[in-house]
């Protein structure tokens, strides 16, 4: 009786924040916050992706950008040089990411920890050296999209309102993706993986096979993100795509707010990009980078304290507000829920 | 065809840069080789020492050789303090919170830099070293020639340390067996936190002797630091020096084949060599275990 | 045909020779026992069997087929099944999650993972194993939150699971209480009654006496006797090994 009424909050939870962010825009009428909340969401996504491979299975990418950057660059080029939808170039995208997510991941999964991190860092910098010289994507000059007009078929607005709505779209069809992963038989495997991976391997799991799989969603989720980000922005280059701040802010939310966890990426975005605005504004223009002294500061203070992140914290305060109730029974079930 | 001349101006200098990713990469080692933390935010003590030299040089008149003893000095103690301030509470944690750990100290003080000082570049000038010298058909400046012979040095008198000192042994000790090393009585904190004060000084040094020729800015140190992951992994772990070594070769790849084929995609180069070596020979070139 | 045929199996770490040339041969059924001092290479043999380290030489063959350079997960889904020495279970998923975990792997498709819920086709052969290990009421505790003891029946459990040829356990009954162990013994033996065969590292004497009908005996990564419980526990290089002389 009483785990239905709480599975009935929940549900009607969710609704009400899904509807607060359908009204979002006509609440906050104002470019400035929709902005924010398009960077929100689009964070979320990123951070979503991320996790899937990250949080789930361990393997800790650094180079989650590339494939952000082959999104934007593939469907921009169809678009630039074959008059070809945006829409369309998604799929020419995911196509080319996935075999680069599986290039990547045969080589490098059986690096250790910080050996796969680094050596994805260094893969993202041989991809920036090469788009910065070649001329076929223009080298460093990028590419910039035409307005064409308020247009679904060519996704370009001169208002942010459609952008919001597409965003937000996608970041709720990702997060019930990574829910429904996260019960599934390969959320399982994974955070199997991530525990034990020779464990799991002599009960006879091809753990090369998962672990593929999830680095392949994780990157096509990216490149979709990569096309959004495209279109937003109108503008693209290798630096902007592929300098290390935008790759560490990829990792930061999802690790701020819990890895391996559905609600993490979410709060860590929360968390953090209303936070990095906030202080924009109230520091103005001799507040650049104050954000990221306060990323660092936070990403220390978790990973001394609690590694788990943001969720991690919230199922600490849980579980001690129900030791002092005593009910144990209670204390497993709700651990259960939260996440 | 490259003629003789420029092949051998490309080896000398990327054997004298190789010098300076060989001293980072020593530091990076020896803390790795006692508490199997990546240090993510080593690059960034090496800017920071860029800077030190910078400002000194700007508002006090000083020539990069008087900052160097100072910042030696400092930068021991700091190596110690980010130890004992930060470090040790991640000694036992799993090895995702360690790299986030240093990961974040290394955003903290690069942005930091960057809020104090922006992203402007700098460059220390008129000092006793800028001056170029010509050796053969070679020319170098003199402040190459004194870092490479500072970092080899400097190497060779952590290796000395290490291997003949007591102190140095009980570094060893600790390295390769912490709960061995606890039982005999060496007290491993204070062992790990030497290790660190050694291997950010020497990272201090290499960003001292840097500062003569190299531009200055917030960023400059995370090339360093991933060549020195690279030289660590290239060099071998438990060898110091296959990783000194490995630091050569790595100048001499980003020198050389930059110079040869194409000089914009050296880096390229290294990265490429990086991965087949991890692929290929994951204990590394050198290394014994 | 043997079904477990170890010759000249040899794994060195550098100096040092862990695995010496040892020869076992266990036929189907058997319930064959390995003891040595600790260090005699006993739990490096059971890795060298399960893919978890590559034999430098020799080789090994399960129903025939050779095993010594087979991936772990293939070595698996052969036939041979594992228990370590510290209960390797996965705290941070419940026992139900891990039971999911070492069902049989045959014929599952790996794109169809993300969407298919877990659990889905598990029943009766978790719920039957957990049951044998005395654990149905726990299935939705996290691992990491029940006791040692228990979290060595699940790792029973789950061996179980894979409906394996062969089960090396290794020191079943180390680290648990008498009581645990009273628990263990007779599960161990009613899976050999059931047709299982065992291959067993313990350092309890008076289970390898109750269990087992053969005892190989290692020494410095040697094998220096075999033979049943009872001439092993009189053989004097036996004695020597353990006690010194």
């Amino acid at each position: 009786m009483k785990e239905s009424a709480a599975t009935i909050y929940k549900l009607l939870g969710v609704l009400a924040v899904i509807g607060l962010l359908i009204l979002f825009p006509h609440i906050f009428p104002k470019p400035f916050p929709q902005h924010i909340m398009i960077l929100l969401l689009m964070y979320v996504v990123l951070g979503q992706a991320w996790n899937i491979l990250g949080g789930y299975s361990g393997q800790l990418s650094l180079g989650n950008q590339i494939f952000l950057t082959l999104g934007a660059y593939t469907s921009t080029m169809f678009l630039v040089k074959l008059g070809v939808s945006p829409w369309l170039g998604i799929l020419p995208g995911i196509v080319i990411s996935s075999l680069a997510a599986l290039a990547i991941g045969t080589i490098c999964f059986n690096l250790k920890g910080h050996y796969f991190a680094i050596a994805t860092i260094g893969l993202s910098e041989i991809i920036f050296i090469i788009f910065l010289n070649w001329e076929f994507v223009n080298s460093s000059y990028g590419f910039q999209i035409r307005f064409a007009g308020n247009s679904l078929l060519w996704m370009t607005w001169s208002h942010k309102l459609p952008y919001y709505y597409l965003i937000l779209l996608l970041a709720l069809l990702v997060v019930a993706f990574v829910w429904k992963m996260d019960r599934s038989t390969l959320g399982i495997y994974l955070r199997a993986i991530k525990e034990d991976e020779v464990r799991v391997k002599s009960l006879g799991i091809d753990t090369r096979k998962y672990k593929l799989l999830a680095f392949v969603i994780s990157a096509a989720i990216t490149t979709i993100a990569g096309t959004f980000y495209a279109q937003y922005v109108m503008y693209i280059d290798p630096d902007s795509l592929l300098n290390l701040d935008f790759a560490l802010l990829i990792i930061i939310l999802p690790l701020v707010g819990g890895m391996g966890t559905v609600l993490g990426p979410i709060l860590g975005a929360c968390l953090l990009v209303p936070l990095a605005e906030y202080l924009r504004t109230l520091l103005g223009g001799g507040g650049r980078g104050v954000h990221l002294i306060l990323y660092g500061l936070i990403i220390m203070a978790i990973a001394v304290s609690q590694p788990r992140g943001l969720i991690g914290i919230i199922l600490e305060v849980q579980r001690r507000r129900f030791r002092r109730n005593s009910v144990a029974g209670a204390e497993e079930e709700s651990d259960h829920e939260v996440a | 065809m490259i003629s003789g001349q420029i092949l051998l101006q490309s080896v000398i200098s990327g054997m004298f840069m190789g010098g300076i990713y060989a001293l980072v990469a020593v530091g990076l080692s020896l803390i790795f080789g006692l508490m199997d933390i990546v240090n993510f935010a080593h690059g960034d003590y090496l800017m920071l020492a860029m800077f030190a030299t910078f400002w000194a040089n700007r508002l006090l008149g000083w020539d990069p050789l008087l900052t160097l003893p100072f910042v030696l000095v400092i930068w021991y103690f700091a190596g110690q303090a980010t130890y004992r301030l930060v470090i040790r509470r991640v000694l036992n944690a799993p090895m995702v919170a360690q790299m986030f750990c240093t990961f974040g100290l290394g955003i903290f003080i690069r942005y930091a830099v960057y809020f104090l000082w922006s992203a402007d570049v700098r460059k220390v000038s008129d000092n006793l070293l800028s001056e170029v010298m010509q050796v053969g058909t070679v020319f170098i400046t003199r402040a190459e020639a004194a870092a490479f012979a500072a970092s080899l040095a400097a190497t060779a008198l952590v290796f000395l340390f290490i291997k003949r000192t007591r102190l140095g042994k009980a570094i060893q000790a600790t390295s390769q067996n912490k709960a061995a090393a606890m039982e005999m009585g060496i007290y491993t904190d204070k062992v790990n936190a030497m290790g660190w004060g050694i291997g950010i000084m020497c990272v201090g040094l290499g960003g001292v002797l840097l500062a003569t020729y190299y531009p200055v800015h917030y960023y400059a140190g995370w090339p360093f630091s991933l060549v020195a992951y690279i030289a660590v992994a290239m060099g071998g772990f438990g060898s110091f020096w296959g990783v000194y070594l490995g630091g050569i070769i790595i100048g001499l790849i980003e020198g050389v084949l930059g110079t040869v084929l194409m000089p914009t995609y050296k880096m390229v180069f290294v990265y490429i060599a990086f991965i087949l070596v991890l692929i290929y020979r994951p204990k590394g070139l050198f290394g014994k275990f | 045909m043997k079904l477990l045929d170890i010759s000249g199996l040899t794994k060195r770490f550098g100096g040092l020779t862990a695995v010496n040339a040892v020869d076992i041969t266990i036929e189907r059924g058997e319930m064959i026992g390995l003891i040595g001092p600790n260090g005699s290479g006993k739990t490096t043999l059971f890795n060298c069997l399960t893919g978890l380290y590559t034999a430098d030489s020799g080789k090994a063959l399960f129903k025939g087929v050779e095993i010594t350079s087979m991936p772990s997960h293939r070595i698996a889904e052969s036939g041979i099944a594992r228990t370590f020495q510290l209960a390797r279970v996965f705290h941070q998923l419940t026992l139900f999650q891990n039971m999911c975990i070492a069902q049989s792997h045959q014929g599952e498709k790996v794109i169809a993972t993300p969407l298919q819920s877990s659990g889905a086709e598990l029943g009766d052969a978790a719920h039957c194993w957990l049951d044998f290990v005395g654990l149905t009421g726990l299935k939705h505790e996290y691992a990491g939150d029940v006791s040692y003891g228990q979290q060595k029946l699940l790792e029973f459990a789950m061996v179980l699971m894979s409906d394996p040829d062969l089960i090396l356990l290794d020191e079943p009954t180390s680290g648990v209480n008498p009581v645990m162990i009273n628990k263990i013994v007779p599960l161990i033996w009613n899976l050999n009654q059931q047709g299982k065969t065992l291959f067993i590292i313990e350092h309890n004497m008076d289970v390898v006496m109750k269990l087992c009908q053969r005892v190989c005996v290692l020494d410095y990564g040697e094998k220096i006797f075999e033979g049943i419980p009872e001439e092993v526990q009189r053989n004097p290089k036996v004695i020597e090994a353990y006690f010194g002389y």
